[in-house]
C-alpha cells in the first residue's frame, strides 16, 4: 500500500537534515526494546537454531491500538506502508536508504 | 674754352706690344701721327692692337704677332689722367689690368682688374668699359634697342657704342653696311648713341621711357593676367562683382541669422541639459529605491519560507508532545523491574535502562504544549505581517516601475 507524503511533511527540518543515524544506534535500540520489555509490551522467544525472536505481546498489540493521536496514527500509516520492506535482506535495504540519503 | 676742356677726352701716349724675345714700342702717340709704309708692315695692326687694348673684341691674329707677343700695354690719358691698360693678346676674355700711372711706372703700382666684357657678371670685378665712362666723365646712361617702341627692351650704354664713332675699320670704311647696319638692334643702338653724343638723348627722359617701359611690360601683364581671369570667371559662368556682393552680403546675413540661433540653441541646450540632470538624478533615485524594495521583497520572501518551515516544526512537534502525553497516559507503570537477558541471562534491571532516558511528567508536557502552539500562533502572525509587507512592496515596486518607465 501506498501512501502520500503530507505538504505538512515536504519543507521541514526532518526532511532537510533525516536522522538517520539514530537508526545505526544500536545500544538506542536495545535499550528501546529493553524499556518496551519493562512495560510488557514485547515477548521474548529462542528459537531452536540458538536465534532471539522478539515480538509484540498481546498487551503490546492492545495498547498499540489504542494509541490514536495524530503522531502514532501517522506512524501507523506509515509502518504500514513500509511492510514490504521486511522481506528485503538489511544489508540491501541498508543500500537503498543510503542511495536515497546521498542522493 | 672751358666748356672744351669738360668734354670727355682720350689721349693715347704709348703702345708697347710685349713678346717673348723683345717688345715692339710706338711712343709719341699723343700728337698727330700720320702712319706710313710698304703694305704688310704693320699699319694696321698698331691701330688694330689700340682698339684692343681699348676694349675690342678681338684682335687680329698676324702671324708675326702670334709668334712674338705676350700682351700689349698701352698708355692713355682719360680726361687729362694718366692710365696703362694691359691686355691678353691670345685671350680676349682675360681680365684687363689697368695701373694708375705711365708705362714706366707700372712696377711701382698695384693694377686693378676688370672684366673684358659683359658676358661676366659684374660681382668681384667691375667692368671695364665702366671703367672708361666713368674716368671720362660720361653718365652712366641707358637707352632703348627699339626706340619706336613703347615697352622696348633697355640696354646700357657702353664704351664701345661710343668708340665706335671715333675707329673706323679700315675694311668697313668702304662699306655700304658701315657701323654694322645691317643688324637691326645694332643699327637703332647706333642711332640712339649717336643722338647722345650730340646730346639729343636727354638722360632723364631716357630714365623715364625706361620706367615708363617697364611699367607698360607690368601692365601687359595685369592685362594677361586680366584676360585669363576674366575667361576662367566667364567659363565658370560666375556672376558680376556686384551681385557677387550683394550674394556676399546676404550669406553675411543668414550667418549672422545662423550665428543667433545656435547662441539661442545653445542657450536652450544648457536649459535642457539641466532637466536632463534632474531626471537623471530623478531615475538614479527610483532605481536604487525600485532595488532596494526588490531586495527586501525576496529578503521577505526568505523570512516567509523560513517562518513556513519552523511552522510546521511547530505543528509536528506539538503532535509528538500529544503523543508523549497519550503515551504518559497510557502506559504509566512499569509492569516488572527486572529481566533476564535472553542471550546472556544476566539480569537487566529497570532503573539502569531508564538512566539512559529523560522522563518528563504530564505537567510539564502540558506546559511545553502550550508554549509550543504559542509560538505557533506567533510565528503565524509574524508570517502574515511579513506577507502584508511584501504586498505593499509588491505594490510599490509596481508604482515605481511605472515611473521609471515615464521617466525613461
Amino acid at each position: 500500500m501506498l501512501i502520500d507524503i503530507k505538504e505538512s511533511e515536504i519543507n521541514t527540518l526532518d526532511s532537510f537534515y533525516p536522522a538517520y543515524r539514530e537508526l545505526y544506534k544500536f545500544d538506542n535500540v536495545k535499550n528501546i526494546l529493553q524499556l518496551l520489555q519493562f512495560q510488557g509490551l514485547l515477548e521474548i522467544a529462542k528459537e531452536s537454531n540458538g536465534d532471539v525472536i522478539i515480538i509484540s505481546s498481546e498487551n503490546g498489540k492492545l495498547i498499540a491500538s489504542s494509541l490514536c493521536s495524530v503522531y502514532f496514527n501517522r506512524v501507523k500509516e506509515i509502518s504500514g506502508a513500509i511492510k514490504p520492506l521486511h522481506t528485503i535482506s538489511f544489508s540491501s535495504l541498508r543500500d537503498s536508504i543510503n542511495s536515497l540519503l546521498y542522493e | 674754352m672751358n666748356k672744351k676742356m669738360m668734354l670727355p677726352h682720350i689721349l693715347l701716349c704709348k703702345l708697347i706690344l710685349v713678346g717673348t724675345r723683345k717688345n715692339y714700342e710706338v711712343s709719341s702717340l699723343s700728337r698727330l701721327n700720320i702712319i706710313y709704309g710698304d703694305s704688310g708692315t704693320g699699319k694696321s695692326s698698331i691701330l688694330n692692337l689700340i682698339d684692343y687694348a681699348l676694349g675690342a673684341k678681338v684682335v687680329f691674329n698676324y702671324p708675326e704677332i702670334q709668334e712674338i707677343a705676350k700682351y700689349i700695354l698701352l698708355e692713355i690719358k682719360l680726361n687729362g689722367k694718366i692710365y696703362t691698360i694691359k691686355r691678353d693678346v691670345f685671350d680676349s676674355g682675360k681680365d684687363i689690368e689697368v695701373f694708375a700711372s705711365a708705362i714706366d711706372g707700372i712696377d711701382d703700382v698695384f693694377s686693378k682688374k676688370y672684366y673684358s666684357n659683359y658676358n661676366k657678371k659684374a660681382d668681384e670685378l667691375e667692368y671695364f668699359s665702366d671703367f672708361l665712362l666713368e674716368n671720362l666723365g660720361v653718365a652712366n646712361v641707358k637707352i632703348k634697342k627699339a626706340p619706336t617702341k613703347e615697352d622696348s627692351a633697355i640696354s646700357r650704354l657702353s664704351f664701345r657704342d661710343i668708340f665706335k664713332y671715333c675707329y673706323l675699320n679700315q675694311d668697313s670704311v668702304g662699306s655700304k653696311y658701315i657701323l654694322e647696319s645691317n643688324d637691326w638692334t645694332v643699327r637703332n643702338k647706333n642711332q640712339e648713341a649717336f643722338k647722345y653724343l650730340f646730346n639729343l638723348l636727354d638722360s632723364s627722359i631716357s630714365q623715364l621711357q625706361a620706367e615708363l617701359s617697364e611699367a607698360k611690360v607690368q601692365r601687359d601683364d595685369i592685362i594677361r593676367k586680366h584676360k585669363t581671369i576674366s575667361s576662367f570667371l566667364r567659363d565658370t559662368q560666375l556672376e558680376g562683382y556686384e551681385s557677387l556682393m550683394n550674394v556676399r552680403s546676404k550669406i553675411d546675413d543668414e550667418i549672422s541669422f545662423i550665428k543667433q540661433e545656435i547662441s539661442k540653441l545653445n542657450s536652450e541646450m544648457i536649459s535642457d541639459s539641466d532637466d536632463h540632470d534632474q531626471l537623471r538624478e530623478d531615475i538614479g533615485e527610483h532605481d536604487a529605491m525600485l532595488q532596494e524594495l526588490i531586495s527586501q521583497n525576496e529578503i521577505n520572501e526568505l523570512h516567509i519560507r523560513n517562518n513556513i518551515i519552523l511552522k510546521k516544526e511547530y505543528a509536528l512537534d506539538i503532535h509528538k508532545i500529544e503523543a508523549s502525553l497519550e503515551v504518559a497516559e497510557k502506559i504509566s507503570v512499569p509492569t516488572q523491574y527486572s529481566f533476564d537477558c535472553p542471550l546472556c541471562s544476566t539480569p537487566i534491571l529497570v532503573n539502569d535502562v531508564k538512566v539512559n532516558f529523560e522522563e518528563y511528567d504530564k505537567l510539564s508536557l502540558e506546559k511545553e504544549l502550550r508554549s509550543v502552539k504559542k509560538r505557533l500562533k506567533e510565528v503565524d502572525l509574524l508570517i502574515q505581517n511579513i506577507k502584508d509587507e511584501n504586498k505593499d512592496i509588491k505594490i510599490d515596486i509596481v508604482n515605481h516601475k511605472r515611473i521609471l518607465r515615464k521617466l525613461r
